[in-house]
């Protein structure tokens, strides 16, 4: 019943393909939807929540569909992006309505149960409005877990909440995935992915690119060649002495707004991090500015979807 | 029904200024009799006060408010997603809302203009037709106003539209529109059960039966459109 399986799933909006195509099986244990913005992570976290109807395909939720099947969110809960506009309830009433929703037996408890399990028993009874960002993620949280669904779907759960309470979240998925339960997260943010998800799941441009265990897909995106630009005191003695470096494939002087640089590009990233710092001291530059010049994850997802 | 939305619903509707709005609009049609009969020195003059602001004016706008504070605002937010991802039934959940949009409305409406009828002085099966035509009124308007705010996020436009231009507008011109208006409907019923003239060229079976297919249309369509409810994603 905790098993979600997308079977050749597309979505398309008149002309407009957001979704294509995509089979996968979410099961127990904590999962990264990991894609640049407008993938077409939160059309799939729609459809795989019952609110949006595929345009071809299907997705069940143990066996049953789940569009247009309310008995579903018996089993399932969903944190969407979308802000808490219930604004002037407390949070406690917040998460006490959607006990009360769900027809729990003992609402009280299980309300209590839940703001304890995000950690927001102290402002429970203040207004949301007063929340912060990260509490209001929580509150939503707690609402969404408050009758212990099998499988719970976040759709970019840590978009705006600050550092500290990004690490409680992520201990908390974690905590839910050990438990056995099914948790899919959204981000476009390889690290927050890399933090707690085993198992990654890369949408790009509304295809399904890669998937699997995390360690693979790390590497096929860190073993690919790397740029990067240095400024350094002595832009063509660093260039010698990096032509030098095994992991370093190519080394070009170039200028930029006036300013004179030197463009590299490595083939091992850790090998070239470790490197740089001894070469330069060794040979006597000043290195000013180190800038990787693709590291943004769209380049990545592109070398994913090439290779 | 569900308690928990029509509670919700009630939060969502007086616990906000939009509350304010709501009781200031039956209190404003008071002030009207009052003023009106302090200026001419006698009663007012019920079929002007009472049906042409109070049922054609007033009741309305209470409804249009309250009809679109209890659902519109939640589907154009997608915060409405927080009730629907529940094993509640969708159709409950609207009619749990329009319950509460109706029963406020009721209330406001059928108290408003038993006290504008008090306050203006007319006689005392007047007031029992404008307590008739207030609540039978605002529960038939908050049925089409719901329905119209689920349709569309221009819920409100519509709600005036369908007012001012079908009802008002062209009603005045068109006397056939007679048969379309919600207005007509609560007249002719209210003149049946209060004993009253309040003339509408529409059989009672006619309007009762209108009446009640506004109420379980608007209130079914609704739930249908909650029923297919989608989530937009923000990309």
């Amino acid at each position: 019943m905790t098993e979600l399986v997308l079977d050749n799933v597309s979505r398309w909006y008149g002309n407009v393909v957001a979704v294509n195509d995509v089979s996968m099986t979410i099961g127990p244990g904590v999962t990264g939807l990991l894609g640049p913005n407008g993938a077409g992570k939160s059309t799939l976290i729609a459809m795989m929540s019952g609110f949006l109807a595929p345009s071809a395909g299907q997705v069940t939720l143990g066996g049953r569909p789940v569009w247009r099947d309310v008995t579903a969110y018996s089993e399932l809960g969903l944190v969407p992006e979308r802000e808490v506009s219930f604004s002037y309830l407390t949070g406690r009433q917040f998460v006490q309505a959607s006990a009360e929703l769900h027809k729990l037996s003992d609402t009280r408890r299980a309300t209590q149960r839940a703001l304890e399990e995000v950690d927001l028993v102290d402002a429970a009874d203040r207004p949301i409005s007063t929340y912060s960002k990260g509490m209001r993620q929580r509150a939503k949280l707690a609402s969404a877990l408050v009758h212990e669904p099998g499988v719970l779907l976040l759709d970019e759960p840590f978009n705006g909440v600050d550092p500290r309470q990004r690490m409680h979240l992520m201990e908390l998925l974690t905590r839910m995935g050990e438990e056995g339960r099914t948790v899919l997260f959204s981000s476009h943010i390889l690290e927050e992915v890399e933090h707690i998800a085993r198992h990654v799941e890369v949408v790009v441009s509304g295809r399904h690119a890669a998937s699997g265990d995390f360690g693979a897909i790390r590497r096929l995106m860190t073993d690919r060649p790397t740029r990067y630009t240095v400024r350094s005191s002595d832009d063509r003695a660093l260039a010698a002495a990096l032509m030098r470096q095994r992991s370093v494939r190519s080394v070009a002087l170039a200028s930029t707004a006036g300013t004179d640089e030197v463009h590299v590009e490595v083939t091992d990233m850790g090998d070239f991090a470790r490197a740089l710092p001894t070469l330069a001291r060794d040979a006597g530059i000043t290195v000013r500015e180190l800038t990787p010049t693709d590291e943004s994850l769209e380049s990545v997802f592109t070398y994913l979807v090439q290779s | 029904m569900n308690p928990t939305i029509s509670r919700l619903a009630l939060q969502a509707l007086v616990g906000q200024r939009r509350g304010l709005v709501l009781a200031a609009l039956p209190l404003v049609l008071v002030l009207l009799a009052v003023v009106v009969r302090l200026l001419t020195g006698e009663a007012i003059s019920a079929r002007g006060v009472l049906v042409e602001v109070g049922l054609a004016v007033v009741v309305p706008l209470v409804a249009l408010l309250a009809a679109n504070g209890v659902l519109g605002p939640e589907i154009d937010d997608g915060s409405v997603v927080y009730l629907l991802s529940t094993p509640v039934s969708r159709y409950v959940v609207a009619a749990s809302k329009w319950l509460t949009a109706a029963g406020v409305s009721a209330v406001l409406g059928a108290g408003g203009l038993a006290a504008a009828a008090l306050a203006g002085g007319v006689s005392g099966r007047w007031v029992l037709a404008s307590a008739v035509a207030g609540a039978v009124g605002a529960v038939l308007y908050t049925a089409l106003f719901t329905a119209m705010s689920a349709a569309t996020r221009h819920g409100m436009i519509a709600g005036l539209v369908y007012v001012l231009l079908i009802e008002r507008g062209l009603g005045t011109l068109l006397t056939g529109l007679r048969y379309v208006s919600v207005q007509s409907f609560t007249q002719r019923v209210t003149e049946a059960v209060a004993d009253i003239d309040m003339p509408v060229d529409m059989g009672l079976t006619y309007a009762v039966v209108a009446g009640v297919f506004v109420l379980v249309a608007g209130v079914a369509f609704a739930g249908w459109r909650l029923a297919h409810f989608q989530l937009r994603g923000d990309e």
